[in-house]
C-alpha cells in the first residue's frame, strides 16, 4: 500500500468528499444513538430541530449561541493564520466577561446609578461604553502578554496562552469568592454565585444588559447576532484585502520572508494578538450583557471549540458560520431530546456524537490531500 | 572477429514514475556496464535524480523492471539497494556532526557481536589506501571540510561493500582542485572493477571523467554517446533538444562609479563565531561583481548584512552612494524597512527562495505584491490591480509557464519558473543595487542564459550588480571583477577578464591564493 500526495483536486470533488464524510458521520451517529438509547434516529433529529428552531424565541437563542461561537472563532483566526498557536481564547473571553461584569457591579453601586432620578437611558449611555472598553481592553491585554513575551524572549505561546486561561479564571474566582476582599468590592455578600447582576438594587438592575424588543423573550439576542454578523464581514475584509491582513499571511507562511520584505515580524505578532484578544473581550462583554449574569462556566469551552471551528473551515468566515452552526446544533440539540425516563440526552452524549462528526470532517482532509494506492505496480506487457 | 560481450552492472527497463499528474520518468531504458563511469546528464528537472533514487530504493517505480548483474530484482527500500551492492552519495550529506568518521561509517550497520571500532578504523584505512582517499578515521565530522565529509560518505558506501556507486552532483560543493582529486579517486574505483554513475550538468566534467554519457530530457531517455565522440556543443544540443549558443556577452559599461562601499564588515552567528571577518570592498555601478568561494564561506551573510538582515559588529561600515547626488548613506544598523524608507532601491535575490525571497503558499501576484503592498500610504487596503499587472508583465517578459497568476500557489510551479518570478520581481523594482545569490541554481540552460543577459542588461543600465555564483566558468565569463571569499575573509579581488579558474580555485581554499 502506498500513500501518495495528490495533485490539485478539483473543488467540486473536494466538496463531494467533505459532503459524503459528513453524511457517513451522521449515519454513524444515528446508528450509535439507536444502539445506546433505542430511540429512532429520525425522531431524535426531529426533536433536536423542534427544540432548537421550534419557535421564534428558540431560533433566536440558537443563533445567539452560533454567534458567540462564531465570534470567538473569528477572534482566534488572525492568530492562527499567523501560525501563532493561541489557545488562550477561553481566558481572553472570560477576562473580558469579568471586566464587563465588574463595570456593571461597581458602577451600578455608585450613588448616581442607585438614585431613581436619573433616567435609565443616561445610565446605559455611561454603562455600555464603560463595559465595552473594559472588556476589550482586558481581552487585548490577555492577548498582548503572550505575544510580547514571545517576541521579546521567545517564550512558547501555546503554554503561555494556556496558563493565561487559568490566571483569568483564578482572578475571577478570587474577586468573586474571597472573604479577604473588602465588603464593598465583593461581588456577592456571601461569596456564592453571582446570579442576576445588581438584582438587589432596584434602580441599577438591568442597566448594562442588552434590552429586549417589545419585551419579547429572545429578542435580546438580536444585537449580539447583528454585531457578530458585522464582525464577520469586517474580519473577512481585514484578512483578505488589508495591508495588515497581507502581513499576517506572510508572517504565517515564512517569518524570514517577512523580514526580507521589510515586515516587522514582532510588531505584526503583537498587533495581531491584541486584535485577537480584543475580539475575545468583546465576546465576553456580549455574553455578560445578554445574560445579565456571570459564572465560572460562562465561556463553557468555546475558546477551545473555536480553535477547531477555525481550522476546520480553513480560516474561511463563511465556513466558520456553518461549522459553528453544526457544533451548536449537536451540543445544544441533544438537550432537547427527551428520554423515556423523563430526562434528556445529556451533553456528554452530544460531545461523543460531535467527536464522531469532527473525526470524519478532519479525517476527510487526508483523503483530499493524499491518495492511497493499493496493490503492487503494474508489470509492463511484453 | 569476436567482440567481448559487455556485461551490464545495471539495466533499467521501461522505468516510469509519476508524481501526481507529472511524469518524472517515462519509459526509460538505461544500462550501466561493469567497470565504467557513466555520466547521467540532463537539465534540472529532467528526472536524473528521480531515476537514481529508484535505483537506490528511495522511490519505487510505477512501471518497469530493474536488473542488477542481469538478475531481475525488486528494490523497495534503501536496504534492498544496499543488499544488491548499490550505494548512493547524495547531494546533502547525512552525517552526525559530533561523531568521528569511523563512527559515522559504521553507524546503522547491524553486525553481529561486539562493536569493534579499531577493526573498523583499520578497514577504513585499507579502503582509503586502495583508492587514494585522504582521511583520518578519528576526525570528528564537525572539523571536516565539505570535501572531507563527502569522502566519508563515499567510504561509507564502499565499507558496506557497494560495487555500484551513484554520485549525485558531487562536484557542486567542491573547488576545482578538490574536483580533480575526486575524479582521480573515481578512476581508481573504476580500475578496481566498480561501476559508477555520476549525475551532473557540468559538461566539462562529463567530458573529463566519464566513459559514456546517457542523456535525459524532460523525463525521457534521449540516448547515450561514447564520451570520446562528444564535445560540449553536441552534448548541450542533445540535452536541450536544439542548438544553443553558449557564449555570454560581456560589454563594458560607459560609466563605472562607486555605488556601495563595504568596510571592515564583521558578522557573527548566534554562537558568536565570525562568519565574515573584516571584509572590505566596493561594488560599482556599471559592473557585475562576482563573488566566488566554497559553499558556506560567508556569501549568504555578506548579502544579508547589506540587505539589513544580519547584525554587524560595531566597526562595520556599509555605505551607499546615491547615484545622482553622491550623497552617502549608512546602511549598517538599518533594517530592511528603514532601507526601503530611506529611498534606497536595493534588490536582493536570496539563495533560499522559499525560505526568504518568496512565499510558497501564495500566488505569483501576492509574491510580486510583497515588494509593493505598501503603496498608498494612508490606505489601509492594498491595491491588487498593480501587482497583478506587474505579475502578468513578468510572466510575459520572462516566459514563466503557469496556468494563472493569482490562484496557483507558487510552490506548485517548477524551480525555473519560481526563480524567474523572483528575479523578475527584483528587477522590476528598478534597483540601483542588485544582489543575486545562486540566481541560476536549478535552472535549465536556456533560462540561465536569459538570467545572465538580464543581469548584463541591468549592469549596462548603471546598476551595481553583485553576483554570487558557484560555477566558476560562468563567473569568469560574466563578471567584471571577482571577489573571492575564503572562510569569511576576502581572499582577493581580481579582474574577471584576466584570471584563470585555477587561480580562483587556489584563492578559494587559501587566503591570498599562495601555495
Amino acid at each position: 500500500m502506498h500513500i501518495i500526495k495528490r495533485d490539485v483536486i478539483p473543488a467540486w470533488k473536494a466538496w463531494l468528499i467533505r459532503g459524503s464524510a459528513i453524511l457517513i458521520a451522521i449515519l454513524l451517529c444515528g446508528l450509535i444513538t439507536y444502539m445506546i438509547t433505542r430511540l429512532n434516529p429520525i425522531t431524535v433529529i426531529q426533536n433536536m430541530f423542534t427544540g432548537l428552531f421550534g419557535s421564534g424565541r428558540k431560533t433566536m437563542k440558537t443563533f445567539y449561541q452560533v454567534a458567540i461561537l462564531l465570534g470567538v472563532s473569528l477572534a482566534v483566526t488572525p492568530a492562527f493564520k499567523m501560525r501563532f498557536w493561541n489557545i488562550g481564547a477561553e481566558g481572553q473571553v472570560l477576562i473580558g466577561a469579568f471586566a464587563a461584569a465588574a463595570c456593571m457591579i461597581y458602577i451600578g453601586r455608585t450613588p448616581l446609578f442607585l438614585s431613581g432620578s436619573v433616567s435609565p437611558a443616561v445610565k446605559n449611555l455611561i454603562m455600555f461604553p464603560a463595559m465595552v472598553i473594559a472588556a476589550v481592553a482586558f481581552g487585548a491585554l490577555w492577548g498582548f502578554l503572550p505575544a510580547f513575551f514571545k517576541s521579546r524572549w521567545n517564550t512558547n505561546e501555546t503554554l503561555f496562552t494556556l496558563m493565561m486561561n487559568y490566571v483569568a479564571l483564578q482572578i475571577f474566582k478570587f474577586i468573586k469568592n474571597n472573604q479577604t476582599v473588602p465588603t464593598r468590592f465583593r461581588w456577592t455578600p456571601d461569596g456564592t454565585t453571582v446570579g442576576m447582576i445588581n438584582s438587589q438594587y432596584k434602580n441599577s438592575f438591568g442597566i448594562g444588559t442588552i434590552p429586549k424588543f417589545n419585551n419579547k423573550p429572545g429578542t435580546e439576542c438580536l444585537i449580539p447576532i447583528i454585531i457578530v454578523a458585522l464582525l464577520t464581514v469586517l474580519l473577512y475584509l481585514y484578512l483578505k484585502y488589508s495591508k495588515h491582513g497581507f502581513e499576517i499571511a506572510v508572517v504565517g507562511e515564512s517569518e524570514r520572508t517577512a523580514s526580507y520584505a521589510g515586515i516587522k515580524v514582532n510588531r505584526v505578532v503583537i498587533r495581531t494578538m491584541i486584535l485577537s484578544g480584543a475580539i475575545c473581550g468583546l465576546m465576553g462583554f456580549l455574553l455578560v450583557s445578554t445574560e445579565g449574569s456571570i459564572n465560572d462556566n460562562i465561556v463553557d469551552g468555546r475558546g477551545y471549540t473555536a480553535v477547531m471551528v477555525s481550522w476546520m473551515s480553513q480560516f474561511n468566515p463563511i465556513g466558520m458560520f456553518f461549522s459553528s452552526l453544526l457544533l451548536v446544533f449537536m451540543q445544544f440539540g441533544a438537550k432537547e431530546v427527551p428520554m423515556p425516563d423523563g430526562v434528556s440526552l445529556d451533553k456528554n452524549f452530544a460531545n461523543m456524537l460531535m467527536a464522531i462528526i469532527l473525526f470524519f470532517i478532519i479525517g476527510c482532509e487526508f483523503i483530499i490531500n493524499y491518495k492511497i494506492q493499493f496493490g503492487r505496480h503494474k508489470k509492463r506487457e511484453v | 572477429m569476436i567482440l567481448e560481450a559487455v556485461k551490464n552492472a545495471v539495466r533499467m527497463e521501461g522505468i516510469t514514475k509519476h508524481f501526481g499528474s507529472v511524469v518524472a520518468n517515462r519509459d526509460i531504458n538505461l544500462e550501466l556496464h561493469e567497470g565504467e563511469i557513466l555520466s547521467l546528464l540532463g537539465e534540472n528537472g529532467s528526472g536524473k535524480t528521480t531515476l537514481m533514487n529508484m535505483l537506490s530504493g528511495i522511490y519505487y517505480p510505477d512501471e518497469g523492471q530493474i536488473y542488477i548483474h542481469e538478475k531481475p530484482v525488486k528494490i523497495a527500500s534503501p536496504k534492498d539497494a544496499f543488499e544488491n551492492g548499490i550505494g548512493m552519495i547524495h547531494q546533502h550529506f547525512k552525517l552526525v556532526d559530533v561523531f568521528t568518521a569511523t563512527e559515522n561509517i559504521i553507524l546503522g550497520l547491524e553486525e553481529k557481536g561486539m562493536l569493534n571500532v579499531k577493526k573498523a578504523a583499520a578497514k577504513i584505512r585499507e579502503i582509503s589506501e586502495r583508492y587514494g582517499f585522504e582521511i583520518d578515521p578519528n576526525q570528528k565530522v564537525y572539523n571536516m571540510s565539505v570535501s572531507q565529509k563527502q569522502t566519508v560518505e563515499i567510504i561509507k558506501v564502499l565499507y558496506r561493500g557497494a560495487d555500484i556507486l551513484i554520485l549525485d552532483e558531487p562536484t557542486a560543493v567542491l573547488t576545482p582542485q578538490e574536483t580533480d582529486k575526486l575524479f582521480s579517486v573515481m578512476r581508481n574505483m573504476k580500475n578496481d572493477g566498480k561501476s559508477l554513475i555520476i549525475i551532473t550538468h557540468k559538461l566539462h566534467e562529463v567530458l573529463e571523467v566519464s566513459d559514456r554519457v546517457a542523456i535525459l530530457r524532460k523525463g525521457e531517455y534521449v540516448g547515450d554517446v561514447e564520451t570520446k565522440t562528444a564535445d560540449q556543443q553536441s552534448l548541450t544540443d542533445m540535452m536541450v533538444g536544439r542548438a544553443v549558443s553558449l557564449n555570454i556577452d560581456r560589454p563594458k559599461a560607459q560609466e563605472i562609479k562607486e555605488r556601495l562601499r563595504v568596510e571592515h564588515l564583521t558578522v557573527r552567528d548566534v554562537e558568536g563565531v565570525k562568519r565574515l571577518n573584516d571584509v572590505s570592498f566596493s561594488a560599482n555601478a556599471g559592473e557585475i561583481l562576482g563573488i566566488a568561494g566554497v559553499a558556506g564561506s560567508g556569501q549568504r551573510e555578506l548579502l544579508e548584512a547589506i540587505a539589513g538582515l544580519q547584525k554587524t559588529d560595531p566597526e562595520s561600515r556599509i555605505t551607499y552612494i546615491e547615484p545622482e547626488s553622491d550623497e552617502e548613506k549608512q546602511l549598517n544598523g538599518k533594517d530592511p524597512l528603514e532601507i526601503i524608507k530611506s529611498g534606497i532601491l536595493l534588490s536582493f535575490v536570496p539563495e533560499d527562495r522559499f525560505g526568504m525571497g518568496l512565499v510558497g503558499g501564495m500566488s505569483i501576484t501576492d509574491n510580486v505584491m510583497l515588494r509593493s503592498y505598501r503603496r498608498g500610504k494612508h490606505n489601509p487596503f492594498f491595491d491588487h490591480k498593480f501587482p497583478k499587472e506587474l505579475a502578468n508583465k513578468i510572466v510575459n517578459d520572462l516566459e514563466v509557464v503557469t496556468p494563472n497568476v493569482d490562484k496557483i500557489p507558487l510552490r506548485r510551479l517548477s524551480g525555473g519558473n519560481v526563480q524567474k518570478v523572483l528575479v523578475g520581481r527584483e528587477i522590476e523594482q528598478s534597483p540601483t543595487v542588485l544582489m543575486t545569490a545562486y540566481a541560476v541554481r536549478g535552472l535549465d540552460i536556456n533560462t540561465s542564459y536569459t538570467i545572465y543577459n538580464l543581469l548584463t542588461e541591468q549592469k549596462m543600465k548603471g546598476v551595481a550588480v553583485i553576483y554570487v555564483g558557484e560555477d566558476l566558468d560562468v563567473l569568469l565569463e560574466l563578471c567584471d571583477r571577482i571577489l573571492v571569499l575564503c572562510g569569511g575573509q576576502v581572499s582577493g579581488i581580481v579582474d574577471g577578464r584576466n584570471v584563470t579558474k585555477e587561480q580562483i580555485g587556489l584563492m578559494m581554499t587559501k587566503v591570498g591564493g599562495g601555495e
